[in-house]
Protein backbone atom coordinates (compact mmCIF):
# COMPACT_ATOMS: atom_id res chain seq x y z
CA UNK A 1 0.00 0.00 0.00
CA UNK A 2 3.01 2.32 0.99
CA UNK A 3 4.23 1.62 -3.02
CA UNK A 4 0.78 2.79 -4.21
CA UNK A 5 0.49 5.69 -2.15
CA UNK A 6 4.15 6.81 -3.35
CA UNK A 7 3.64 6.00 -7.04
CA UNK A 8 0.39 8.17 -7.01
CA UNK A 9 2.25 11.19 -5.70
CA UNK A 10 3.04 13.23 -9.16
CA UNK A 11 6.54 12.55 -10.89
CA UNK A 12 7.48 16.44 -9.90
CA UNK A 13 7.09 15.85 -6.37
CA UNK A 14 8.36 12.30 -6.55
CA UNK A 15 11.65 13.53 -8.27
CA UNK A 16 11.56 16.28 -5.18
CA UNK A 17 11.52 13.66 -2.53
CA UNK A 18 13.36 11.07 -4.26
CA UNK A 19 16.55 14.04 -4.45
CA UNK A 20 16.36 15.05 -0.63
CA UNK A 21 16.29 11.03 0.05
CA UNK A 22 19.45 10.63 -1.63
CA UNK A 23 20.95 13.55 -0.75
CA UNK A 24 20.57 12.90 3.22
CA UNK A 25 22.52 9.18 2.15
CA UNK A 26 19.16 7.17 1.96
CA UNK A 27 17.69 5.19 -0.53
CA UNK A 28 14.06 4.74 -2.50
CA UNK A 29 14.30 0.78 -1.63
CA UNK A 30 15.20 1.97 2.13
CA UNK A 31 12.19 3.62 2.05
CA UNK A 32 9.95 0.92 0.60
CA UNK A 33 11.43 -1.54 3.06
CA UNK A 34 10.70 1.12 6.06
CA UNK A 35 8.47 3.69 5.12
CA UNK A 36 8.38 5.90 8.66
CA UNK A 37 11.54 6.85 6.99
CA UNK A 38 9.94 8.94 4.48
CA UNK A 39 8.54 11.72 7.29
CA UNK A 40 11.97 11.57 8.28
CA UNK A 41 13.92 12.62 5.29
CA UNK A 42 11.23 15.13 4.45
CA UNK A 43 11.38 16.75 7.95
CA UNK A 44 15.19 16.66 7.55
CA UNK A 45 15.43 18.21 3.95
CA UNK A 46 12.08 20.01 3.78
CA UNK A 47 10.64 21.07 7.00
CA UNK A 48 8.20 20.00 9.32
CA UNK A 49 5.34 21.08 7.92
CA UNK A 50 6.07 19.54 4.02
CA UNK A 51 6.70 16.02 6.42
CA UNK A 52 2.58 16.82 7.66
CA UNK A 53 1.85 17.30 4.01
CA UNK A 54 2.84 14.35 2.97
CA UNK A 55 1.58 12.83 6.16
CA UNK A 56 -1.76 14.12 5.26
CA UNK A 57 -1.30 12.91 1.54
CA UNK A 58 -1.03 9.57 3.05
CA UNK A 59 -4.06 9.73 5.69
CA UNK A 60 -6.25 10.77 2.64
CA UNK A 61 -4.98 7.94 0.09
CA UNK A 62 -5.39 5.12 3.16
CA UNK A 63 -8.94 7.04 3.99
CA UNK A 64 -10.36 5.10 0.50
CA UNK A 65 -8.97 2.07 1.63
CA UNK A 66 -11.50 2.70 4.19
CA UNK A 67 -8.52 2.65 7.05
CA UNK A 68 -8.85 4.19 10.55
CA UNK A 69 -7.18 8.17 9.74
CA UNK A 70 -6.01 7.72 13.34
CA UNK A 71 -3.88 4.45 12.73
CA UNK A 72 -2.80 5.96 9.80
CA UNK A 73 -1.82 9.36 11.37
CA UNK A 74 0.91 7.75 12.84
CA UNK A 75 1.96 5.16 10.68
CA UNK A 76 4.62 7.34 8.90
CA UNK A 77 5.77 8.64 11.65
CA UNK A 78 7.56 5.79 13.92
CA UNK A 79 8.25 2.58 13.39
CA UNK A 80 6.01 1.36 16.26
CA UNK A 81 3.03 3.25 14.08
CA UNK A 82 4.09 1.58 11.40
CA UNK A 83 3.59 -1.86 12.95
CA UNK A 84 0.49 -0.69 14.23
CA UNK A 85 -0.93 0.22 11.00
CA UNK A 86 0.35 -3.37 9.39
CA UNK A 87 -1.29 -5.39 11.90
CA UNK A 88 -4.82 -3.10 11.63
CA UNK A 89 -4.96 -3.87 7.44
CA UNK A 90 -3.33 -7.06 7.92
CA UNK A 91 -6.91 -7.49 10.15
CA UNK A 92 -9.23 -5.78 7.35
CA UNK B 1 2.32 51.18 4.83
CA UNK B 2 -0.17 49.47 7.42
CA UNK B 3 -3.23 51.61 5.92
CA UNK B 4 -2.68 49.77 2.57
CA UNK B 5 -2.48 46.22 4.59
CA UNK B 6 -5.74 46.22 6.41
CA UNK B 7 -7.62 42.89 6.99
CA UNK B 8 -7.87 40.59 3.79
CA UNK B 9 -5.22 41.87 1.52
CA UNK B 10 -4.79 40.59 -2.10
CA UNK B 11 -1.80 42.20 -4.09
CA UNK B 12 -1.00 41.02 -7.66
CA UNK B 13 1.20 41.52 -10.47
CA UNK B 14 3.90 40.23 -12.84
CA UNK B 15 6.46 38.61 -11.47
CA UNK B 16 9.91 40.93 -10.66
CA UNK B 17 7.32 43.61 -9.46
CA UNK B 18 8.49 43.46 -5.46
CA UNK B 19 5.49 41.72 -4.30
CA UNK B 20 6.88 39.34 -1.78
CA UNK B 21 9.31 41.65 -0.60
CA UNK B 22 6.36 44.35 0.28
CA UNK B 23 4.38 42.18 1.82
CA UNK B 24 7.55 40.67 3.75
CA UNK B 25 8.35 44.82 4.90
CA UNK B 26 5.16 45.87 5.42
CA UNK B 27 4.00 42.51 7.72
CA UNK B 28 7.01 43.04 10.07
CA UNK B 29 6.00 46.29 10.40
CA UNK B 30 2.48 45.10 11.30
CA UNK B 31 3.21 42.41 13.95
CA UNK B 32 6.03 40.63 15.94
CA UNK B 33 5.15 37.19 14.52
CA UNK B 34 4.72 37.14 11.18
CA UNK B 35 3.41 33.68 9.38
CA UNK B 36 5.07 33.81 5.67
CA UNK B 37 3.52 30.48 3.43
CA UNK B 38 5.08 30.50 0.11
CA UNK B 39 4.64 28.03 -2.40
CA UNK B 40 6.69 28.84 -4.85
CA UNK B 41 9.87 30.12 -2.86
CA UNK B 42 12.27 27.69 -1.21
CA UNK B 43 12.80 28.37 2.67
CA UNK B 44 16.77 29.36 2.12
CA UNK B 45 15.49 32.37 -0.40
CA UNK B 46 12.77 34.38 1.37
CA UNK B 47 14.93 34.01 4.54
CA UNK B 48 17.62 36.34 2.24
CA UNK B 49 15.00 38.25 1.13
CA UNK B 50 13.79 39.37 4.97
CA UNK B 51 17.78 40.02 5.49
CA UNK B 52 18.48 42.06 2.57
CA UNK B 53 15.40 43.98 3.69
CA UNK B 54 17.26 44.65 6.84
CA UNK B 55 14.50 42.66 9.19
CA UNK B 56 14.71 40.37 11.68
CA UNK B 57 14.62 37.00 10.84
CA UNK B 58 13.43 36.13 14.66
CA UNK B 59 9.98 37.32 13.93
CA UNK B 60 9.52 35.12 10.63
CA UNK B 61 8.08 31.52 10.20
CA UNK B 62 8.43 30.91 6.96
CA UNK B 63 6.87 27.85 5.50
CA UNK B 64 7.85 26.67 2.50
CA UNK B 65 5.25 24.30 0.30
CA UNK B 66 6.16 21.47 -1.59
CA UNK B 67 3.24 21.67 -5.02
CA UNK B 68 0.80 19.13 -4.74
CA UNK B 69 -2.16 18.46 -7.09
CA UNK B 70 -4.35 17.45 -4.34
CA UNK B 71 -4.91 21.64 -2.95
CA UNK B 72 -7.57 20.74 -0.44
CA UNK B 73 -4.94 18.64 1.18
CA UNK B 74 -2.09 21.88 1.05
CA UNK B 75 -4.99 24.33 2.79
CA UNK B 76 -5.98 21.96 5.21
CA UNK B 77 -2.12 21.47 6.51
CA UNK B 78 -1.81 25.83 5.83
CA UNK B 79 -4.76 25.99 8.26
CA UNK B 80 -3.22 23.61 10.87
CA UNK B 81 -0.04 25.60 11.02
CA UNK B 82 -1.85 28.96 11.62
CA UNK B 83 -3.93 27.05 14.41
CA UNK B 84 -0.34 26.11 15.95
CA UNK B 85 1.37 29.05 14.72
CA UNK B 86 -1.10 32.13 15.68
CA UNK B 87 0.72 34.47 14.15
CA UNK B 88 -0.03 38.62 14.25
CA UNK B 89 0.46 38.68 10.45
CA UNK B 90 0.14 35.82 7.70
CA UNK B 91 1.89 36.56 4.07
CA UNK B 92 0.28 34.02 1.43
CA UNK B 93 2.39 33.73 -1.37
CA UNK B 94 1.26 32.19 -4.54
CA UNK B 95 -2.28 32.32 -3.63
CA UNK B 96 -3.07 30.72 -6.85
CA UNK B 97 -1.80 27.11 -5.30
CA UNK B 98 -5.00 27.13 -3.59
CA UNK B 99 -8.27 26.13 -4.14
CA UNK B 100 -9.71 28.59 -6.61
CA UNK B 101 -12.89 28.25 -5.36
CA UNK B 102 -15.31 30.52 -3.18
CA UNK B 103 -15.83 27.93 -0.39
CA UNK B 104 -11.83 28.17 -0.09
CA UNK B 105 -11.61 31.38 -0.33
CA UNK B 106 -14.55 32.19 2.25
CA UNK B 107 -12.84 29.67 4.67
CA UNK B 108 -9.81 31.67 4.32
CA UNK B 109 -11.51 34.83 5.15
CA UNK B 110 -12.99 33.38 7.89
CA UNK B 111 -10.37 31.33 9.98
CA UNK B 112 -7.65 34.10 9.60
CA UNK B 113 -8.41 36.04 11.72
CA UNK B 114 -5.01 37.76 11.64
CA UNK B 115 -4.23 40.16 9.03
CA UNK B 116 -3.83 38.21 6.05
CA UNK B 117 -1.52 39.50 2.91
CA UNK B 118 -2.37 37.39 0.01
CA UNK B 119 0.24 37.13 -2.97
CA UNK B 120 -1.10 36.02 -6.67
CA UNK B 121 -0.09 36.00 -10.41
CA UNK B 122 -2.13 38.80 -12.32
CA UNK B 123 -4.95 36.04 -12.86
CA UNK B 124 -6.12 36.08 -9.32
CA UNK B 125 -7.66 39.22 -9.78
CA UNK B 126 -10.83 38.01 -11.45
CA UNK B 127 -11.04 35.30 -8.32
CA UNK B 128 -13.06 34.62 -5.67
CA UNK B 129 -10.22 35.80 -3.40
CA UNK B 130 -10.45 38.94 -5.27
CA UNK B 131 -14.33 39.34 -4.12
CA UNK B 132 -13.72 38.60 -1.00
CA UNK B 133 -10.52 40.96 -0.01
CA UNK B 134 -10.77 43.83 1.84
CA UNK B 135 -8.05 45.78 -0.29
CA UNK B 136 -7.04 44.88 -3.62
CA UNK B 137 -3.51 46.55 -4.70
CA UNK B 138 -2.06 45.82 -8.11
CA UNK B 139 2.08 46.19 -8.17
CA UNK B 140 3.49 47.31 -11.34
CA UNK B 141 7.37 47.58 -12.54
CA UNK B 142 7.32 50.03 -15.43
CA UNK B 143 10.46 50.80 -17.34
CA UNK B 144 10.33 54.23 -19.25
CA UNK B 145 13.13 55.80 -20.98
CA UNK B 146 15.55 53.34 -19.03
CA UNK B 147 14.22 54.38 -15.47
CA UNK B 148 12.70 52.16 -13.65
CA UNK B 149 9.58 52.91 -11.35
CA UNK B 150 7.26 50.41 -8.90
CA UNK B 151 4.13 51.08 -8.53
CA UNK B 152 1.08 50.24 -6.28
CA UNK B 153 -2.54 51.20 -7.23
CA UNK B 154 -5.06 50.85 -5.00
CA UNK B 155 -7.97 48.76 -6.88
CA UNK B 156 -10.31 48.09 -4.46
CA UNK B 157 -10.37 48.99 -0.63
CA UNK B 158 -12.76 48.49 2.19
CA UNK B 159 -11.01 50.09 4.65
CA UNK B 160 -7.73 51.78 3.59
CA UNK B 161 -7.08 54.93 1.14
CA UNK B 162 -9.43 55.57 -1.80
CA UNK B 163 -9.84 53.50 -4.34
CA UNK B 164 -7.27 54.66 -7.63
CA UNK B 165 -4.64 55.97 -5.63
CA UNK B 166 -1.46 55.11 -6.79
CA UNK B 167 2.19 55.10 -5.35
CA UNK B 168 5.53 54.69 -6.13
CA UNK B 169 7.44 52.26 -3.98
CA UNK B 170 10.83 51.42 -3.55
CA UNK B 171 12.74 48.40 -2.31
CA UNK B 172 16.46 48.32 -0.80
CA UNK B 173 18.72 46.56 1.45
CA UNK B 174 17.23 49.54 3.68
CA UNK B 175 13.63 48.37 3.43
CA UNK B 176 10.78 49.30 1.40
CA UNK B 177 9.39 52.68 1.29
CA UNK B 178 6.71 54.35 -0.42
CA UNK B 179 7.48 57.66 -2.20
CA UNK B 180 4.32 59.91 -2.19
CA UNK B 181 3.98 62.72 -4.54
CA UNK B 182 4.69 66.14 -3.18
CA UNK B 183 2.03 68.58 -3.41
CA UNK B 184 1.87 72.45 -1.86
CA UNK B 185 -0.70 71.11 0.62
CA UNK B 186 3.01 69.49 2.43
CA UNK B 187 4.29 72.78 2.85
CA UNK B 188 5.71 73.36 6.39
CA UNK B 189 5.16 76.91 8.21
CA UNK B 190 8.35 76.74 10.36
CA UNK B 191 11.59 78.70 8.19
CA UNK B 192 13.96 75.82 8.03
CA UNK B 193 17.11 77.76 6.84
CA UNK B 194 17.66 81.47 5.49
CA UNK B 195 20.53 83.06 3.78
CA UNK B 196 23.41 85.20 5.60
CA UNK B 197 23.15 87.91 3.06
CA UNK B 198 27.09 87.89 2.35
CA UNK B 199 26.99 87.53 -1.00
CA UNK B 200 23.66 87.79 -1.93
CA UNK B 201 20.99 90.58 -0.45
CA UNK B 202 18.22 92.30 -1.17
CA UNK B 203 17.99 96.34 -1.71
CA UNK B 204 16.37 98.20 0.27
CA UNK B 205 13.37 98.75 -2.19
CA UNK B 206 12.79 94.92 -2.34
CA UNK B 207 12.60 94.25 1.18
CA UNK B 208 10.14 97.13 1.29
CA UNK B 209 7.91 95.80 -1.28
CA UNK B 210 7.89 92.47 0.72
CA UNK B 211 6.40 94.29 3.47
CA UNK B 212 4.41 96.41 1.40
CA UNK B 213 2.81 93.09 0.00
CA UNK B 214 2.83 91.86 4.13
CA UNK B 215 4.58 88.61 3.54
CA UNK B 216 6.01 87.35 7.51
CA UNK B 217 9.38 87.96 6.01
CA UNK B 218 11.30 90.61 4.45
CA UNK B 219 14.21 88.01 3.11
CA UNK B 220 14.10 85.04 1.41
CA UNK B 221 14.06 81.90 3.50
CA UNK B 222 12.57 78.00 2.96
CA UNK B 223 10.27 76.26 4.80
CA UNK B 224 9.76 72.77 5.28
CA UNK B 225 9.42 70.50 2.95
CA UNK B 226 9.63 73.42 0.23
CA UNK B 227 10.62 73.15 -3.08
CA UNK B 228 12.33 75.74 -5.24
CA UNK B 229 12.93 75.39 -8.72
CA UNK B 230 15.95 77.43 -10.15
CA UNK B 231 16.67 77.70 -13.88
CA UNK B 232 19.72 79.27 -14.92
CA UNK B 233 21.19 80.94 -18.16
CA UNK B 234 24.14 79.12 -19.31
CA UNK B 235 25.85 82.61 -18.65
CA UNK B 236 28.70 82.39 -15.80
CA UNK B 237 27.37 84.95 -13.89
CA UNK B 238 24.36 82.46 -13.21
CA UNK B 239 26.58 79.75 -12.27
CA UNK B 240 27.67 82.27 -9.74
CA UNK B 241 24.40 83.80 -8.73
CA UNK B 242 23.80 79.77 -7.70
CA UNK B 243 27.12 79.43 -5.97
CA UNK B 244 26.63 82.62 -4.14
CA UNK B 245 23.25 81.79 -2.53
CA UNK B 246 24.82 78.31 -2.04
CA UNK B 247 27.61 79.67 0.47
CA UNK B 248 24.84 82.02 1.98
CA UNK B 249 22.69 79.49 2.88
CA UNK B 250 25.54 77.37 4.11
CA UNK B 251 26.41 80.38 6.16
CA UNK B 252 23.77 79.17 8.33
CA UNK B 253 22.20 76.13 8.11
CA UNK B 254 23.52 72.10 7.61
CA UNK B 255 23.44 72.14 3.47
CA UNK B 256 23.53 69.00 1.36
CA UNK B 257 24.54 68.99 -2.41
CA UNK B 258 23.81 66.22 -5.04
CA UNK B 259 25.05 66.97 -8.41
CA UNK B 260 24.94 65.08 -11.53
CA UNK B 261 28.33 65.95 -12.37
CA UNK B 262 30.66 68.30 -10.86
CA UNK B 263 29.28 71.09 -10.63
CA UNK B 264 29.22 73.88 -8.22
CA UNK B 265 32.42 73.17 -5.89
CA UNK B 266 34.66 75.57 -7.88
CA UNK B 267 32.32 78.36 -8.65
CA UNK B 268 31.31 77.85 -4.48
CA UNK B 269 35.14 78.31 -3.68
CA UNK B 270 35.44 81.71 -5.72
CA UNK B 271 32.15 83.04 -3.62
CA UNK B 272 34.17 81.66 -0.64
CA UNK B 273 33.34 78.46 0.76
CA UNK B 274 34.20 74.96 0.85
CA UNK B 275 31.32 72.36 -0.51
CA UNK B 276 31.19 68.62 -0.28
CA UNK B 277 29.17 68.06 -3.50
CA UNK B 278 27.46 64.17 -3.68
CA UNK B 279 28.08 63.44 -7.53
CA UNK B 280 25.49 60.94 -8.73
CA UNK B 281 25.83 60.43 -12.58
CA UNK B 282 22.38 61.06 -14.12
CA UNK B 283 22.75 57.16 -15.62
CA UNK B 284 22.64 56.15 -12.03
CA UNK B 285 19.60 57.97 -11.42
CA UNK B 286 17.52 55.49 -13.42
CA UNK B 287 17.61 53.37 -10.08
CA UNK B 288 17.24 54.22 -6.87
CA UNK B 289 20.14 53.02 -5.21
CA UNK B 290 23.30 55.44 -6.03
CA UNK B 291 20.51 58.37 -4.89
CA UNK B 292 19.66 56.51 -1.54
CA UNK B 293 23.18 56.28 -0.06
CA UNK B 294 24.13 59.58 -1.75
CA UNK B 295 21.00 61.27 0.22
CA UNK B 296 22.78 58.22 3.05
CA UNK B 297 25.64 60.30 2.96
CA UNK B 298 23.85 63.79 3.06
CA UNK B 299 22.37 62.67 6.21
CA UNK B 300 19.76 64.74 7.99
CA UNK B 301 20.65 68.06 5.85
CA UNK B 302 18.16 71.20 6.41
CA UNK B 303 18.36 71.98 2.39
CA UNK B 304 19.49 70.55 -0.35
CA UNK B 305 20.60 71.72 -3.53
CA UNK B 306 20.74 69.26 -6.32
CA UNK B 307 22.24 70.34 -9.82
CA UNK B 308 22.78 69.34 -12.97
CA UNK B 309 18.73 68.46 -13.03
CA UNK B 310 18.60 69.25 -16.89
CA UNK B 311 20.42 66.19 -17.35
CA UNK B 312 18.20 64.02 -15.58
CA UNK B 313 15.36 66.03 -17.42
CA UNK B 314 16.93 65.15 -21.28
CA UNK B 315 17.31 61.77 -20.15
CA UNK B 316 14.88 60.13 -18.53
CA UNK B 317 11.89 63.17 -18.95
CA UNK B 318 9.53 65.23 -17.04
CA UNK B 319 8.28 62.08 -14.90
CA UNK B 320 11.89 60.93 -13.50
CA UNK B 321 12.74 64.73 -12.24
CA UNK B 322 9.01 64.86 -10.03
CA UNK B 323 10.33 61.13 -9.37
CA UNK B 324 14.20 62.06 -8.10
CA UNK B 325 12.33 64.78 -6.14
CA UNK B 326 9.71 62.91 -4.72
CA UNK B 327 12.40 60.38 -3.72
CA UNK B 328 14.48 62.88 -1.72
CA UNK B 329 11.55 63.93 -0.20
CA UNK B 330 10.71 60.79 1.16
CA UNK B 331 13.62 60.16 2.20
CA UNK B 332 13.99 63.53 4.68
CA UNK B 333 10.34 64.96 4.17
CA UNK B 334 11.66 67.97 6.10
CA UNK B 335 14.55 69.24 4.12
CA UNK B 336 13.68 72.34 1.32
CA UNK B 337 15.09 71.66 -1.89
CA UNK B 338 16.38 73.61 -4.12
CA UNK B 339 16.27 72.13 -7.85
CA UNK B 340 18.50 73.88 -9.90
CA UNK B 341 18.36 73.61 -14.17
CA UNK B 342 20.91 74.65 -16.37
CA UNK B 343 19.82 75.81 -19.97
CA UNK B 344 15.77 74.91 -19.29
CA UNK B 345 12.93 77.26 -19.92
CA UNK B 346 10.38 76.81 -17.19
CA UNK B 347 7.47 75.27 -18.52
CA UNK B 348 4.31 74.67 -16.99
CA UNK B 349 5.11 70.99 -16.43
CA UNK B 350 7.73 71.70 -14.54
CA UNK B 351 6.42 74.47 -12.66
CA UNK B 352 4.11 72.35 -10.68
CA UNK B 353 6.60 71.06 -9.44
CA UNK B 354 7.93 73.82 -7.06
CA UNK B 355 5.91 76.54 -4.64
CA UNK B 356 8.54 78.73 -6.36
CA UNK B 357 10.15 79.09 -9.08
CA UNK B 358 13.23 81.36 -10.56
CA UNK B 359 14.60 82.43 -13.13
CA UNK B 360 17.67 83.93 -13.76
CA UNK B 361 19.40 86.03 -16.59
CA UNK B 362 23.37 87.64 -16.20
CA UNK B 363 21.42 90.71 -15.48
CA UNK B 364 17.73 90.08 -13.81
CA UNK B 365 16.17 87.19 -11.87
CA UNK B 366 12.42 86.47 -12.48
CA UNK B 367 10.17 85.53 -10.21
CA UNK B 368 8.41 82.60 -12.46
CA UNK B 369 6.10 81.44 -9.78
CA UNK B 370 5.84 81.89 -5.99
CA UNK B 371 2.93 79.91 -4.19
CA UNK B 372 3.89 83.15 -0.80
CA UNK B 373 2.85 85.56 -3.21
CA UNK B 374 6.02 87.34 -4.05
CA UNK B 375 5.09 90.66 -5.23
CA UNK B 376 7.65 91.16 -7.41
CA UNK B 377 8.45 89.76 -11.26
CA UNK B 378 11.64 90.63 -11.94
CA UNK B 379 14.78 91.94 -10.01
CA UNK B 380 17.79 93.88 -11.72
CA UNK B 381 20.75 92.24 -10.20
CA UNK B 382 23.71 94.53 -9.26
CA UNK B 383 27.43 93.32 -8.49
CA UNK B 384 28.27 96.03 -5.87
CA UNK B 385 32.14 95.07 -4.78
CA UNK B 386 31.48 91.35 -4.79
CA UNK B 387 28.41 90.91 -3.65
CA UNK B 388 24.88 90.44 -5.29
CA UNK B 389 22.43 93.19 -4.90
CA UNK B 390 18.60 92.48 -6.41
CA UNK B 391 17.04 95.67 -6.36
CA UNK B 392 13.63 96.96 -8.13
CA UNK B 393 15.82 99.74 -10.17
Amino acid sequence: MFRAFYYSLGVPLRSVIEYKIRKRGGSLSEVFERPWLLLHYIELELGRHNAELLNTLFVDFARKYKIDSRVATEALRSPEGWRRFAEYVGGL
Amino acid sequence: MRELFRGFSLMYGPPGSGKTSLALYAAAQMGQKVMYVGFYETVDKVQEKIKGLGLDLSKFVVLDYLSISNVDVLLSNVVDEYEKTSPDVVILDGINALPQSREAAASIYRIFQAPTIAIGEEQIAGSHFAYIADTLLEVSQVFHRGARYRKIRVVKTRLGPSPGAEFYFTISRRGVRIVPRWSQSRLGKEVVASPSGKRVVFAEDVAESLVRAALRRGRPGVTAGSRVGVFLCEHPICLRISAAYLCDYMDNAKVGVLSTYPYIRTAAAHMGCGVNEEVVPASALGEDLALEEALERIGDAAVVFLYGLEEVLHMYGLERVAYVLDFIHSVLPESALLATFRGVEPVSELLHMFNTVWQYFPDRAVVVKSALGWPVRELKIRDEEGRLVFTLT
